[in-house]
């Protein structure tokens, strides 16, 4: 049995050698401010025998509904963005990791609660252990779609680059799962090391300027996770900042119609011009189009 | 429009009652922008006719008393069928596919999963019609139900989605819900079968219309919702012509 676990069925019986003895003390020692939400779990059905509810403090409670609510049961959970219930959440998925595989249950609770946290309060301090959790739970071979598409769904270029740590991995399954979410060839003889360092200097090249999508695994076996804006590596302009200026909709509206290949010439150029001399930069990307493709092909803009 | 080894159909004769699946299918395919290449007239009508059984196994699907289950609450007839720890359905060793397959729609109470992986029940119920238990047999030794995952080769192309504006009866299309509950990610979208005349099969809702899949995802949406679900202009067809050569 997993260490944690073992650890959290002591806590659990010493839990209820108190409620025998003393049910006000009990919920006292559920309240305490460093119990981890795995134990209120497990103790779910005491906390309903003993009446314990009522004496819950609100961070209890409103844990206890969140897992009655995602039990589909009748609950008094009442979906709040407040800065307090965001708390609470990241308490039950920061202690409860810890237990993930404790059962389908608490897994379910917890990746329900990464998804509140991503979704609904843009926490992005969670998207590290959740692929931490995402690739533990590929090698004990369970469930973890929701929890992948949880991560995902912050559309955040950062998720690649914690996926791609994996690359490093010495174990075989990390790196294949790895590979599958970052969508690349997955290789067994590749050096781990070279495979990653081609995959985090396209990434830190392109970080401004990648939109990541969602990946459903549920609408198809190849969910298409995130492309480069061309438009925007041409203007060296973050895909964050949704103001387009006049001239630059000018510039969009024209580089569109370009073939694949002039696209593509033109953003790598921009860009390397963009990182070495931003004033020749600025002067190059004023030009017309057409002289832009000219000096470009010329191999560079002098 | 269909093109028959490159050659422009216009008016196609066939033997079809114009009630028939096939015939509303080919109406759609001569009237549609999209091409749709043969290299033979019996790769046509090989496609019409597992549309059709497509159609009829999705129909037979949501009268079988198969459940919806999310992975993690997923169960089969363990007699069939052995559940792995994601939730998926693996064909238990020494069962003919033919008869697991079968149970699934004689006992589908006994079943529960999600919406996609009831659409690939869907594919082999209707494989197996067309092909016979001993074809069928032979050509799918090994099932592994779960979603788009572990696809038998000769069926990965109902995993994967085109953009397409002429849709079928017997094609997998998609309601996609973008603005989904985190409480319900099951319901980020429903997948479900183009069963013609408006009407769709999806594993959950049963026979609907678009409009009453749409509601259904919009009333499992996060709080300050403001997006609606929608259907998405994708849908998802099984390489017919790879099907038909197993059969020739």
């Amino acid at each position: 049995m997993d260490r944690a676990i073992y650890r959290l069925r002591n806590l659990k019986e010493r839990f209820t050698e108190v409620l025998y003895r003393d049910r006000n003390y009990a919920a006292q020692v559920l309240n305490h401010s460093t119990v981890p939400f795995a134990l209120l779990y497990v103790s779910i059905p005491e906390i309903e025998a003993y009446n314990l509810y009522e004496k819950l403090n609100h961070r209890n409670k409103y844990a206890y509904d969140f897992c009655s609510e995602i039990a589909g049961g009748s609950s008094n959970f009442k979906q709040e963005k407040s800065p307090r219930e965001k708390e609470i959440i990241r308490w039950i998925f920061r202690s409860g990791i810890v237990y993930d595989g404790l059962d389908s249950r608490f897994d379910r609770i917890i990746d329900v609660a990464a998804a509140v946290l991503i979704r609904q309060f843009n926490d992005l301090t969670i998207l590290k252990p959740a692929i931490d959790i995402v690739f533990r739970r590929n090698k004990k071979g369970s469930f973890n779609h929701d929890l992948i598409w949880a991560v995902f769904s912050a559309h955040r270029p950062e998720v690649l680059k914690f996926i791609a740590e994996y690359l490093l991995s010495p174990d075989v399954r990390d790196r294949q799962l790895a590979c599958r979410l970052l969508n690349i060839g997955f290789d067994n003889g590749q050096d781990n090391r070279t495979a990653y360092k081609k995959f985090i200097s396209w990434l830190n090249e392109n970080i401004k300027y990648i939109n990541v999508g969602d990946f459903c695994q549920q609408l198809t076996s190849n969910p298409a996770t995130y492309e480069v804006s061309l438009e925007n590596k041409y203007l060296c302009k973050s895909v964050s900042n949704n103001l387009v200026t006049v001239d630059e909709e000018e510039k969009i509206r024209q580089f569109a119609n370009l073939d694949d290949e002039t696209k593509q010439m033109l953003c790598n150029y921009s860009n390397r011009l963009y990182r070495a001399n931003r004033a020749q930069w600025r002067k190059w990307i004023s030009l017309p189009l057409y002289r832009q493709i000219e000096s470009t092909r010329r191999g560079g803009y002098e | 429009m269909i093109i028959i080894s490159n050659r422009l159909i216009t008016d196609f004769q066939n033997g079809y009652n114009e009630h028939t699946v096939q015939a509303q299918i080919l109406k759609l395919m001569m009237e549609g922008r999209e091409e749709f290449r043969y290299p033979s007239l019996q790769v046509l009508e090989f496609e019409l006719n597992l549309r059709n059984l497509i159609v009829e196994a999705a129909v037979k699907l949501a009268h079988s008393g198969l459940r919806f289950l999310i992975f993690r609450e997923s169960v089969c007839n363990e007699q069939y069928w052995q559940r792995t720890s994601e939730g998926g359905f693996v064909l238990r060793e020494g069962v003919m596919p033919s008869e697991a397959i079968k149970d699934i729609y004689k006992n589908g109470h006994l079943y529960g999963t999600e919406c996609a992986t009831a659409m690939v029940i869907v594919y082999y119920k209707a494989l197996l019609e067309i092909y016979g238990e001993q074809l069928f047999n032979r050509s799918f030794v090994r099932i592994h139900l779960m979603n788009w995952h572990y696809l038998d080769p000769k069926l990965r192309e109902i995993g994967q989605i085109h953009k397409t504006s002429t849709f079928l009866p017997g094609d997998r299309v998609y309601f996609t819900n973008p603005d989904v509950d985190p409480k319900t990610p099951e319901l980020q979208g429903e997948n479900a079968i183009d069963l013609g005349g408006g009407l769709y099969y999806g594993h959950g809702v049963g026979i609907a219309r678009a409009e009453a899949i749409i509601n259904m995802l919009n009333q499992n949406r996060m709080p300050g919702a403001t997006r609606s679900a929608y259907f998405m202009d994708v849908a998802a067809r099984p390489d017919f012509t790879k099907l038909y050569n197993i059969m020739h």
